[in-house]
This record gives structure tokens, C-alpha cells and sequence, in this order.
């Protein structure tokens, strides 16, 4: 790469830069710092407040050096196995289009074009988890021994690692173009490894052997043990943490070195797909992130369902003469539900492998938590509610396939609501074998809740998943007509609202989802008081009113919209 | 509702619009538009780029809304459940959902439209068009012209009494081009009315009926063989012809 060329790609990078500083709105920059800075505030004071007496009493400084580092490490390995994938699907860095058609597709050394980029992707999320480290720590040293100062460093080194070492194997998988299936085998398997070692450690300590294990004994060391050992800087610093800092160093070198190997065909597909994703994500509209999110994982649907094609057609052969008569109407056209039925059925059918995987792991994960929530801290809640909304979200194919597709449906001979609540029954089969891999993840943890877990795992999954019910259908454009729901006319003006009412409904519009899947944390809560079996029954009745009461409003949506909106344009006509 | 009731009672036209206008902002698509199209005939719409072809067909099929005036389907508002069960639209960029294959389209519309003996229907489209090896593969993953094949398939394998067709041989091999204008006739001689637009010049004497536009407003409204196809599809934004 000549001088003249580095020089152009600095001038043109700086003139970029200056068109968009120029270009920024100061006051609304600073408004957002503040509400990030108070919204931050209120997160770290209510966290400090929940954990505040939760860890101090019950752990001493020697189980916490025993056990912490492997636990902990599973953070860094969990971040390696994250980014390894990332990298296999063409992650983790984008690059605007145009900067792929005029300055990578020229004769200019790649890596001086992708440096920045990736230093800027190492730059971001290193700080951002060092940001919660710091805070972490900062927490951390009210309830443990050691000075704040050193838990903060910790803190925030460790976090810095973290997401470095994610940004970093990405980079090192998709330019040393790991294939998928090698990607996903190694970041199992670091994963598994550290698993078992923070698994043995655990089982020792809780069993009293930590003596024995801690001195060598059938205890195995994880491939993260030195940097979890950084996060509990606050107790104890040793030389041979530095060994961990060194490794993250050098693989945030190797990838600087090898970035100028990054393919251009998921460079390209991904520059697509990010601005799309932040404007989404700007926009707080949580089921297009996550359709992009798939999208920039190249996650598609099968081309072969599971369990074999459908063979209807070969029992008829094509007519031998005629070709295709005018197709009639049947004597009775009685559209039934099952045709519907079947063709959510066979949507979920197509799943990914991938994202089959996903729920169940996410199902998983929230059947612990329950376990948790039910036996130990309440806050184990949030995981529960993540858990049924991510697990809702991914198994709602067949409407979010149809609400995608509006031109389509309305060009169906039935309502709209009709096909949509049809569509969520095959969805509900798919979430009640969710729910039992989760109760029955739950009870490997806690035995004790088995019986609790399983009687509640359905309703739970179930009530989760309205909020992603509600979300998507709410995505589904208004039915045809050129008002809105107060009867103004659609265009722009008559729409503008003020800032803060505008802000309120964007809000709104976001949290309701969540606080609706919130419900299935009720039967959650009322084993945690109360496990018999009159619990799980009320449970059921109720999770079944709600789920009902939603249904229902798939069903009458739009026909309830067109009401109000006649009720208004008759007002409006009338004044 | 089937053609065959409506053709037993009082014969309402296939497709009236009053004043059908459509407004982007300031900007006209469509002005005033006042038609209508009998039973069975079979028109062709031609026109410039942005002459309003498209607009027009959608307020039709109901995926658009009209800023003024209104349209109907065999007495039937454009929209409604009864214009919806009336009218198959065969749209300018095929749609399909990405987790079914064109098997599984074809039931999915046949059997929502209660189409009878829809599984012999289907079968012969999909011989008819050539994608009888394609039948099990996902459409969305198909070319344009592959596409265009699996949404012609779509839009017959269903009951209809009035055929919308926007741009229909983009993309088509000579196969596919064949079997749509065989469907076309087919469909025409048994009674169905045709709305087809079209840059395709070549198709135009095949109908019984031409309408031009010309930025949004009607040019001409006759017999094909007594309009200057040239002058009437010459680029926009300038007097009609005289």
C-alpha cells in the first residue's frame, strides 16, 4: 500500500468523521448521557440494594479463592465459545457497504482498511464489560474482605478480558475460517472442560473436601481458572495471574495481525443486515433484532423438515391431456382450523437444529432458575422471565411468518385474527416439551422442587410466551385503511405528537410485553409460598383465563380497531 | 360466493371504481379513476413507469387503500372477505412465507380458498409451469424467475372470478411464458375477467379490451386494435397524445 493510498483512506476517513459530528444534535446526545447515567444509577442502587447481606455471612475468603476462579472463568470461556461461533458465521465486525465496494474491493492492503474496525469492536466491548466489572467489584467490596480499590481493578480488568477475548477469538475463527461445526466443537468443548472443573470444585466444597481438593487432590484445573483469578484481585493478587493478561494479549495481537484475512462475502452480508439491526434496536422493536440477529448468523429455516416430506401430491399424477382445469369451489368450503394447525405444525418442523438447541438451552436455563427462585433467591425471577420470553420469541414461526407477510394473509378469505390465534397452537405444543425440559433441567439441580417444577412448567412457559404474542401481532401493520385508530387521517402531521408523549408510548409499547410474560412467573412464585397441589391447580385455571383473555383479543383485534376508528370518523363527521 | 352464483342472479360488473384515487403525500399515483369492467373480459393495462398500473391493481386487490373514491369486486367492497374470495392477485414481486414449500403454499391457499380436487389442481400447475422437481424446495430460495413460476402456480391453484396480474413475465423463461398465456386463454374462456398489466406489447391483441395510463389518469380505453401502442407507453411526465 502505497503512501497516496493510506493517505487517501485517512482524508476520507477524517472528512467522513467530520460530516457526521457535524451532523450530530449535541443536546440530544447529552440528554441520552443522562438518562443512561440515571437509569445506571438506579440499576447499580437497587442491585446493591438486593444483594446487600446475600453473599457476606455465608462465604469465607479460602472457599471463595477455592472455587470462585473456576466459576468465574466460565464467564471468559463462555465468551470464547460465543465468539469462536460468532467468527465461524462471519462476525464480529461490519463494515458499511459502501466502504466494501470502494475501499476493500481496492487494491489497498486489507488490514490497514479492517484495523479500525476491529480496533473500534475490541475498543467498545472491552470497555463496556470493564464498565460492569468496575461496578460488580465496587459491589462486591461491601459485602467481602479487600480494599475497594483492588476489587474495582479486578473488576474491571477481568470484565475487559472478557469481552476482549470474545472479539478476539471471532476474529481469529472467521479469518482463520473455522468451519462452523469445528467452531461450535471447540467452544463445547473449553466449555465442558471449564464446566467440570467449577462442577468438581463446587461439589468438594459443599461436601467439606475442600482441604483435600484445594491441595491437589481429584480437583482439575479449567482453561480460565488464571483470569477468573484476576476478578478476586480484591483478596489476593499472585505473579501468575499475569500469565492470564499475557494470553488475552496475545490473541487481541493475533487478531490484529490476521484481520486483513476477513472474507468480504459476510462483510458484505452483514453491513446489510447491522444498519438494519440498529435501527431496529433504536427503535426498541425487540422481534426485528431478533430476526436480524438469525439473519446475520445465516440462521435459515430447513429445506427438509424433520421427520420426512409431506407426500400428499403422489397419490395424484399431472392429467394426461388438459393441463390444470379451472380450479372450483368446493360444494361445502368449510375452512377448518386444522388447515392452519398444519401449517404451524410444519413451519416448526423446519426449525433450525440451531435454534431447536437454543430452547432447549434456554429452557434449561430457565428450569434452574425456577429451581432457584423457588428454593433460594427470589431474583433468580429475572432469569425465569428472560428465559419463557426468549424461549416464547423463538418458537413463534408460523406468526411471525404470517405477520411478516401481510399482502399475503389479506389475501386469505377469512379475518386475519382468525388465522393468527390458529397459528399459536402449534407453538403451544412446541412450548409444553420446552417447559419439560426445563422442569426436568430444574430438577437435576434442586431434587427437592421436582414435583413443584413439573406440575408448573407448562402454564409457566405458556403465560411467558404472550408477551412475544402480543409483540408480534402488534407488528402486524393496521388493516387496510387510511385512518388511524382515532379516525385522523394517516399522513404526518396530523400524527406528530409531542417528544414526551411520543417517548411514553415508545416505552410503553417495549415494557408491555415483558410485564405481560411477567404472569408466568406467578405459579413461580406461588410454589415458592406455598408447593402443594391446590397451588398447581389455581396455577393452571388462571394461567388458562389469561392465555384466553389473549387469545381473544388475537381473534377480535382488528375488528374491535375498526369499531373505534367508525367511532371516531363518525365524531370527526359529525363536529 | 362462487361466479356461479353471481352469474345466475343480476350480472354485476366484475370491477367498478368511482373517483379511485390514490395520493402519496402531494404527489398523485392515481386521480379520479372511474371504470368498469364486465364480466369476462379480458383487459390489458399498459403505461409508462409510475403511469399508476400498479396502484390501480392494488386498490383492487385490496392491499392498498384508496385516498379517495372506492372500488369494488363483484358488489363486494375491494378488501372485504367477499372481494378477498373473488379476486386471485398475481403481484409484480412474488411473496412467500420462508418455512413452507411450494407443495405446501398450494395447499395452504387451496384449501383456505376450499378449492375442490385441489391436489390434482396442484399438480398439473406445477407440471404446467415446470417446477415439478422444485416442489419440495422453499421458494424463497428460488431465482426471480423461479419465483414468478411458484407465484403463478399460486394464484390459479385457487377459485377466482377475477384475475389481477401485474407484470407477469418478469423473469420468465420461454416455458413459463407459454404456460402463463395458455392459463390466461384458458382461464378466459371459461368465464373469468382478466386485468393484466403489462409492458409486454406483443400480448396486447390477445385482449378483448386495452386501458392506458399516463401519469395516473386514464389515456385511452378501447379495442387493442385501434390504439398507437407506441404513443400511448412513451415516458411520462409529458401532454397525452392526442
Amino acid at each position: 500500500m502505497t503512501t497516496d493510498q493510506r493517505a487517501t483512506l485517512r482524508e476520507l476517513r477524517r472528512t467522513r468523521a467530520r460530516r457526521r459530528l457535524g451532523d450530530v444534535e449535541w443536546y440530544d446526545v447529552a440528554y441520552r448521557a443522562y438518562l443512561f447515567a440515571l437509569v445506571g444509577l438506579i440499576v447499580v442502587v437497587t442491585v446493591s440494594d438486593a444483594i446487600d447481606g446475600v453473599v457476606g455471612d455465608e462465604v469465607d475468603t479460602g472457599q471463595l479463592l477455592a472455587v470462585g476462579p473456576s466459576i468465574l472463568g466460565l464467564a471468559v470461556v463462555v465468551a470464547a465459545a460465543l465468539g469462536l461461533r460468532s467468527g465461524a458465521e462471519g462476525g464480529p465486525v461490519s463494515v458499511e457497504l459502501a466502504d466494501i465496494r470502494h475501499v476493500l474491493l481496492a487494491p489497498v492492503r486489507r488490514r490497514t482498511v479492517l484495523l479500525r474496525p476491529v480496533g473500534q469492536r475490541f475498543r467498545s466491548l472491552a470497555f463496556a464489560l470493564a464498565l460492569v466489572g468496575g461496578v460488580l467489584g465496587q459491589l462486591v467490596a461491601t459485602e467481602l474482605d479487600g480494599s475497594r480499590a483492588a476489587w474495582a481493578a479486578g473488576g474491571v480488568l477481568f470484565g475487559a478480558m472478557t469481552g476482549a477475548t470474545f472479539v478476539g477469538a471471532a476474529v481469529l475463527s472467521h479469518a482463520l475460517r473455522v468451519p462452523r461445526w469445528a467452531a461450535t466443537a471447540l467452544g463445547g468443548g473449553l466449555l465442558a472442560w471449564q464446566g467440570v472443573a467449577a462442577w468438581r470444585l463446587w461439589n468438594d466444597e459443599i461436601t467439606d473436601a475442600a482441604t483435600t481438593s484445594t491441595d491437589g487432590g481429584a480437583s482439575i484445573a479449567g482453561p480460565a481458572d488464571l483470569h477468573g483469578r484476576i476478578a478476586l484481585w480484591g483478596v489476593e493478587q499472585h505473579p501468575v495471574d499475569a500469565l492470564a493478561i499475557a494470553g488475552t494479549a496475545a490473541v487481541v495481537v493475533s487478531a490484529l495481525l490476521f484481520c486483513g484475512r476477513l472474507r468480504i462475502e459476510p462483510l458484505a452480508r452483514r453491513g446489510e443486515l447491522v444498519s438494519q439491526l440498529r435501527f431496529a434496536a433504536t427503535v426498541q422493536d425487540i422481534r426485528t433484532v431478533v430476526l436480524l440477529r438469525r439473519q446475520l448468523r445465516s440462521e435459515r429455516l430447513r429445506s427438509t423438515p424433520w421427520l420426512g416430506r409431506t407426500g400428499g401430491r403422489r397419490r395424484v399424477a399431472p392429467s394426461p391431456v388438459r393441463g390444470p382445469a379451472r380450479p372450483r369451489r368446493a360444494a361445502s368450503p368449510a375452512v377448518t382450523g386444522s388447515v392452519v394447525w398444519q401449517r404451524g405444525l410444519r413451519s416448526l418442523r423446519r426449525l433450525p437444529l440451531a435454534r431447536l438447541g437454543r430452547i432447549a438451552a434456554t429452557s434449561a436455563i430457565g428450569g434452574v432458575a425456577a429451581a432457584l427462585t423457588v428454593t433460594s433467591s427470589p431474583l433468580f425471577g429475572l432469569l425465569v422471565l428472560a428465559a419463557v420470553f426468549v424461549v416464547g420469541l423463538e418458537s413463534l414461526e408460523p406468526l411471525s411468518q404470517e405477520v411478516d407477510r401481510p399482502d399475503l394473509t389479506d389475501r386469505l378469505p377469512v379475518e386475519r385474527g382468525w388465522i393468527y390465534a390458529h397459528l399459536l397452537l402449534a407453538p403451544a405444543s412446541l412450548l409444553a416439551v420446552a417447559a419439560l425440559i426445563g422442569a426436568a433441567a430444574g430438577s437435576i439441580v434442586d431434587p427437592a422442587a421436582a414435583a413443584g417444577l413439573f406440575a408448573v412448567a407448562v402454564p409457566v412457559a405458556v403465560a411467558g410466551a404472550v408477551g412475544p404474542v402480543v409483540a408480534t401481532v402488534t407488528d402486524a401493520p393496521a388493516a387496510m385503511s387510511s385512518t388511524t385508530l382515532f379516525g385522523s387521517p394517516r399522513h404526518a402531521e396530523s400524527t406528530l405528537m409531542p417528544p414526551e408523549f411520543a417517548g411514553f408510548g415508545t416505552i410503553a409499547r417495549t415494557l408491555l410485553p415483558v410485564v405481560l410474560s411477567a404472569a408466568g412467573l406467578v405459579p413461580v412464585y406461588a410454589m415458592r409460598v406455598r408447593a402443594d397441589p391446590a397451588t398447581a391447580v389455581r396455577s393452571w385455571v388462571g394461567v388458562a383465563l389469561f392465555v384466553a383473555g389473549v387469545l381473544w383479543w388475537v381473534r377480535r383485534r382488528d375488528a374491535w380497531g375498526a369499531n373505534i376508528r367508525h367511532f371516531f370518523e363518525q365524531g370527526r363527521a359529525a363536529a | 360466493m362462487t361466479r356461479t352464483d353471481r352469474s345466475a342472479g343480476t350480472p354485476e360488473p366484475a370491477v367498478v371504481t368511482q373517483d379511485l384515487a390514490k395520493y402519496y403525500g402531494d404527489a398523485p399515483a392515481l386521480e379520479a379513476l372511474d371504470l368498469e369492467v364486465a364480466d369476462g373480459e379480458r383487459v390489458t393495462l399498459i403505461g409508462h413507469n409510475g403511469s399508476g398500473k400498479t396502484t390501480l391493481l392494488k386498490m383492487l386487490a385490496g392491499v392498498l387503500e384508496p385516498t379517495d373514491g372506492s372500488a369494488s369486486i363483484g358488489g363486494y367492497r375491494a378488501g372485504s372477505v367477499g372481494s378477498r374470495a373473488a379476486v386471485s392477485y398475481l403481484a409484480d414481486q412474488p411473496v412467500f412465507y420462508d418455512d413452507l414449500s411450494v407443495w405446501e403454499h398450494l395447499e395452504y391457499i387451496a384449501r383456505l380458498h376450499g378449492t375442490s380436487d385441489w391436489e390434482q389442481q396442484a399438480v398439473d400447475l406445477v407440471d404446467v409451469v415446470g417446477l415439478t422437481p422444485r416442489i419440495d424446495d422453499l421458494p424463497a430460495t428460488f431465482s426471480r424467475g423461479l419465483q414468478q413460476k411458484a407465484a403463478i402456480a399460486m394464484a390459479f391453484v385457487r377459485p377466482f372470478d377475477v384475475l389481477l396480474v401485474d407484470e407477469p413475465f418478469v423473469g420468465l423463461d420461454r416455458t413459463g411464458r407459454d404456460a402463463l398465456m395458455a392459463l390466461f386463454a384458458s382461464a378466459h374462456a371459461d368465464g373469468a375477467t382478466l386485468l393484466v398489466a403489462t409492458h409486454e406489447l406483443a400480448t396486447v391483441r390477445e385482449s378483448t379490451r386495452l386501458l392506458a395510463l399516463r401519469d395516473g389518469a386514464l389515456a385511452y380505453d378501447g379495442h387493442p386494435d385501434d390504439a398507437d401502442l407506441a404513443a400511448l407507453t412513451a415516458g411520462g411526465a409529458s401532454p397525452p397524445p392526442e
